[in-house]
């Protein structure tokens, strides 16, 4: 616990001190603070993750806040890894990101400062264990992120986007308070650990509970119909800040979904396949609205929407397996939810950062006006494919070991004697294959286009590599990809401990602290030992094409135009055309829409289209229900007047009311 | 050991034949003698001899890509049983493996097609992406109703475990194949989703992502397209295989039932056209209604 809390102290300290120096040097001292702080909160949860106990600290803050139990126990130990590799990277990179913009002083000054807080509130959250502290870093970590996406604040869209997070966000906040206000009402203790007493005394108000508090933290992590904040705020922030956002503190709301429903176990069949048929819907739609994207960041962030789907898919597969009554099928699947949050936050942090990358050399994020990066970006095109490849889940890469996880508990499932539980996972093991098919259409697509090719239009800056600030946390990322694709056993390790330290009648059948069973151990060194003969093999594939093409150089001519001379780079296929067939499948009205101007006369001016691609459950869902509900409180607009003496009035009601009902109230 | 052996010459030398065996079909329907079986093995050996055209907008990715997903369409086999039994590797949850390095075959495939900016490439690989799409949870449904009807949890066992209930009755190894059969016919690229003879880049899907491979890269894709068809016949000739019999006389049987899937793919060819471009998504989905109702039938069989 020392450890974890002079890990948060150094950040807090970079972050306050930062102040003191000049713009330029600014960022060193964050980033100097974040790699110590990181390394400290590293050290601090592997040594609970290997001891499978927690530590806590008992804090009275007195007035108003109260008693606070602060408890790093193996479950926030593990999304402490997450948060402290993230985060750190995150801060390296904004040194390179931001240097363009050093010479905003005052902006870029608050910036750090905003930062430090959003990790700093992430940091605390997690190990908040009592309602009102909790709800207090959770706002803090809510608005410092809101200050964050407002970087750019003066432009109309980001003011847009970042009001629009920002009430998002206190929905989700009332929400959890509900949620929470109800056992600690009704319990009397404010400990997360209490609840469970009340919800045993009081059943029938389980089912109220887990809805809003599921709410709440969906809200935060992005389940669809929750989602539209995020295709949103990711585009308008700076990069290393949607990075952060969307890798790292999306998963604050897995966090939460994850610790009530451990402390609530078993819960409800309803709630189980609830969240299961939300998440596949949130995997499936959340990859579709990504494939017709033209802005490269929105399209991102539409697969974040997508991969907390599959994360939650996991997690919905271990309550299936804790109500079967299936240990192996409960762990794998909480497992495979858990090095998927992993998983996600590297390699989400790891495509933000391309893309940034890509915004800071070509000014530019749509994806139909771009191409050939490659060529001028080779290192940034070899990182950004290797994150392509982890998050379409495929081996050798990282992504890859998490959904096999959660695909085997799906197979270990299928043993059992339910006729539903049957149904419902082999449904499940059909949408997460589509789902991967699906990313892995759409990062075809990106790469295809963005990255090969040729450029599509002129540049207006010469394109080349950004500095080392931010190829090195690329690289890193890149290389943890790789790392736990390759050696998962280390990482997988980690998340078991965490699962089992947080889940009764785990431990068992996990004997000691090894994955769920003998043969999923041994097909999981299998795995690795394949996947590292693939890679080794592979790369002896390239070197042996790379000699031959050196002694028998190939011969160069340009592209096979089947007899048309005139090719011009205008006529290869954009994003748009790639997907427009699987899109016309899906959505047979078109996804786009279109302005375009009337063409006149024999020979036209040149004209302009507009494509913008519209999210169908914002447009079709929520904002007919904003409408409806801002119509309805439009009727009591007559109560707020703007006239002080009737505000004045209303308090004095409110007063001599008050006093009347205290006075008059039964004792 | 003789085993793997085995199964590796097959995996080596089949998909050669397949692609012969198959031209060889439609030159016999058509009334030609047609070229000797292993011609498309001379072809190949020829091109590897001869040098290769590489278009000028091509990054290394384009020269990596034929390589690197040959050995990934190779690594994948090793989890499909061939002639002798037994996968090479075989562990719970192989069949995730398996989809998946064909996926990161197919992946790669379609990156190097539109690394050549070419506008038919383009098409060809949006074509290829979108098909197979589709196609992805009618292979994972079949598969996974294997695994339930077979009480396994590996490829390899699905054939030796199939429980006695289901060749009984017989339905079931039957539709499992037939869903496995238009496998091939959407990876391997056959007609009626695609026409490997047909002559306008217009209407090619597989034919024109390839355009600018030439050479040695043309040849390992022409392999690993082979070899992937190979691959979903092995999975069907395994399930249909009788339980008691000698080794030798499996692998006689399997290779047999091989010879009934090629020939029958090389008569389709020349009997029916392409489908409308339209009209292809449909066809997949006879593929993944293959895969539910297969799902019921296993359903059924372990519940009674």
């Amino acid at each position: 616990m020392n450890h974890y809390i002079f890990g948060v102290a150094a950040y807090m300290a970079a972050g306050l001190l930062s102040l003191l120096f000049g713009h330029r040097i600014k960022g060193y001292v964050v980033a100097a603070g974040a790699l110590i702080g990181s390394t400290e909160i590293v050290s601090a949860a592997i040594a609970v993750l290997q001891s499978g106990t927690s530590v806590s600290l008992r804090i009275d803050a007195g007035m108003p806040i109260g008693r606070i139990l602060l408890s790093l126990d193996p479950l926030s130990a593990f999304f402490s890894i997450v948060i402290a590799v993230g985060s750190a990277l995150a801060v390296v990179y904004g040194i390179g990101y931001l240097a363009p913009s050093s010479g905003e002083t005052k902006r870029t000054a608050l910036h750090w400062l905003f930062l430090v807080g959003l990790i700093v509130s992430m940091l605390l959250v997690i190990i908040v264990q009592t309602v009102f502290p909790f709800l207090l870093v959770w706002e803090l970590m809510s608005v410092s992120s809101f200050l964050l996406v407002m970087f750019r604040g003066e432009r109309p869209e980001t003011r847009s986007a970042g009001l629009n997070y920002l009430v998002t966000m206190h929905i989700g906040l009332l929400f959890l308070f509900v949620g929470l206000l109800i056992p600690w009402a009704g319990g009397g203790s404010a400990d997360f650990a209490d609840f469970p007493h009340f919800v045993r005394a009081h059943p029938e108000m389980l089912g109220l509970v887990v809805l809003f508090l599921f709410a709440g933290f969906g809200l935060k992590a992005g389940f669809i119909p929750l989602h539209t904040w995020l295709p949103k705020a990711h585009p308008v922030a700076p990069s290393h800040v949607s990075g952060l956002m969307s890798g790292v503190m999306i998963k604050i709301g897995i966090y939460g979904i994850l610790r009530f429903a451990f402390l609530f176990a078993p819960l409800p069949a309803a709630a189980v396949f609830t969240l299961l048929a939300v998440s596949i819907v949130s995997a499936v739609f959340g990859v579709l609205f990504a494939i017709e994207q033209h802005d490269l960041k929105r399209l991102l962030a539409y697969h974040s929407v997508e991969n907390i789907g599959i994360i939650g898919i996991g997690i919905s597969v271990g309550m299936l397996g804790q109500i079967l009554g299936m240990p192996a099928v409960a762990l794998l699947g909480f497992v495979g939810a858990l090095l998927h949050v992993l998983n996600h936050s590297i390699f989400k942090n790891l495509l933000f950062f391309g893309a940034g990358s890509i915004q800071r050399s070509t000014g530019e994020m749509g994806i139909d006006r771009l191409g050939g990066i490659a060529k001028w970006m080779p290192m940034t095109t070899v990182f950004f494919l290797t994150g392509s490849i982890a998050i379409s889940g495929l081996p050798p890469f990282n992504g890859f070991v998490s959904e096999y996880l959660i695909y085997l508990g799906m197979i270990r499932g299928l043993s059992a004697t339910s006729t539903i539980a049957l149904v419902a996972l082999v449904a499940t093991i059909a949408f997460l294959a589509l789902v991967g098919a699906l990313a892995l259409f759409c990062f075809t697509k990106v790469i295809g286009v963005v990255f090969l090719g040729a450029p599509r239009t002129e540049r207006r800056t010469v394109t080349r590599e950004n500095g080392l600030a931010m190829l090195v946390p690329m690289g890193l990322l890149a290389l943890l990809c790789l790392f736990i694709g390759v050696v998962p056993q280390p990482a997988v390790l980690l998340a078991t401990s965490a699962v089992v330290a947080s889940t009764t009648g785990l431990a068992s059948a996990a004997g000691t602290a090894s994955i769920a069973d003998a043969s999923a151990v041994a097909s999981l060194l299998q795995i690795s030992r394949l996947l590292l003969a693939f890679v080794v093999v592979s790369l002896v594939a390239g070197v042996l094409v790379w000699v031959a093409g050196r002694r028998r150089p190939p011969r160069r001519e340009p592209t096979w135009g089947c007899g048309y001379p005139a090719v011009n780079p205008r006529m290869q296929y954009t994003g748009e055309s790639y997907a427009h067939g699987l899109l016309s499948l899906v959505r047979p009205r078109a996804a786009a829409r279109e302005s375009r101007d009337r063409l006149h006369g024999i020979f036209p001016e040149p004209r302009t289209v507009h494509s913008h691609v519209d999210d169908p459950l914002d447009v079709h869902l929520l904002r007919p229900a904003v409408g409806g509900l801002l119509a309805f409180f439009r009727r009591f607009s007559w109560i707020q007047n703007g006239n002080l003496q009737l505000y004045i009035a209303y308090g004095l009601i409110f007063l001599i009311a008050a006093l009347i009902w205290t006075v008059g109230a039964p004792k | 050991m003789t085993a793997v052996v085995i199964n590796i010459v097959a995996a080596a030398v089949v998909p050669w034949l397949i692609i012969g065996l198959i031209a060889k079909t439609k030159a016999k329907w058509a009334g030609r003698k047609g070229a000797p079986l292993l011609q498309p093995l001379y072809d190949a050996v020829k091109l590897v001899r001869k040098g290769m055209v590489v278009s000028r907008s091509t990054t290394p990715i384009f020269a990596a890509a034929p390589a690197i997903s040959l050995v990934a369409v190779c690594f994948a086999a090793l989890t499909v049983p061939g002639p002798a039994g037994n996968s090479i590797v075989s562990f719970s949850g192989d069949l995730v493996l398996f989809a998946y390095l064909l996926a990161l075959a197919r992946f790669l495939g379609i990156i190097a097609a539109l690394d050549t900016g070419s506008s038919f490439e383009g098409m060809g690989a949006s074509r290829e992406a979108f098909f197979s799409t589709l196609a992805e949870p009618g292979l994972f449904l079949i598969l996974s109703s294997l695994l339930l009807a077979s009480g396994t949890d590996s490829l390899s066992g699905i054939g030796s475990h199939l429980a006695p209930r289901f060749d009984e009755s017989g339905l079931l190894p039957f539709v499992a194949a037939l869903g496995l059969y238009l496998m091939i016919l959407v990876e391997g690229h056959r007609l009626p989703v695609d026409d490997p003879a047909t002559h306008l880049e217009l209407t090619m899907i597989h034919e024109v992502m390839v355009l600018d491979n030439s050479g040695r890269d043309l040849s390992m894709i022409t392999y690993a397209s082979g070899l992937k068809m190979y691959l979903f016949g092995a999975l069907a000739a395994n399930l249909l295989v009788p339980r008691t019999v000698t080794p030798a006389a499996h692998a006689g049987i399997f290779l047999g039932i091989f010879a009934v899937i090629t020939i029958s793919v090389g008569l389709i060819e020349s009997w029916v056209a392409r489908l409308r471009m339209t009209h292809v998504p449909q066809f997949i989905f006879v593929l993944n209604i293959a895969g539910i109702l297969l799902f019921f039938l296993a359903l059924l069989g372990v519940k009674s």
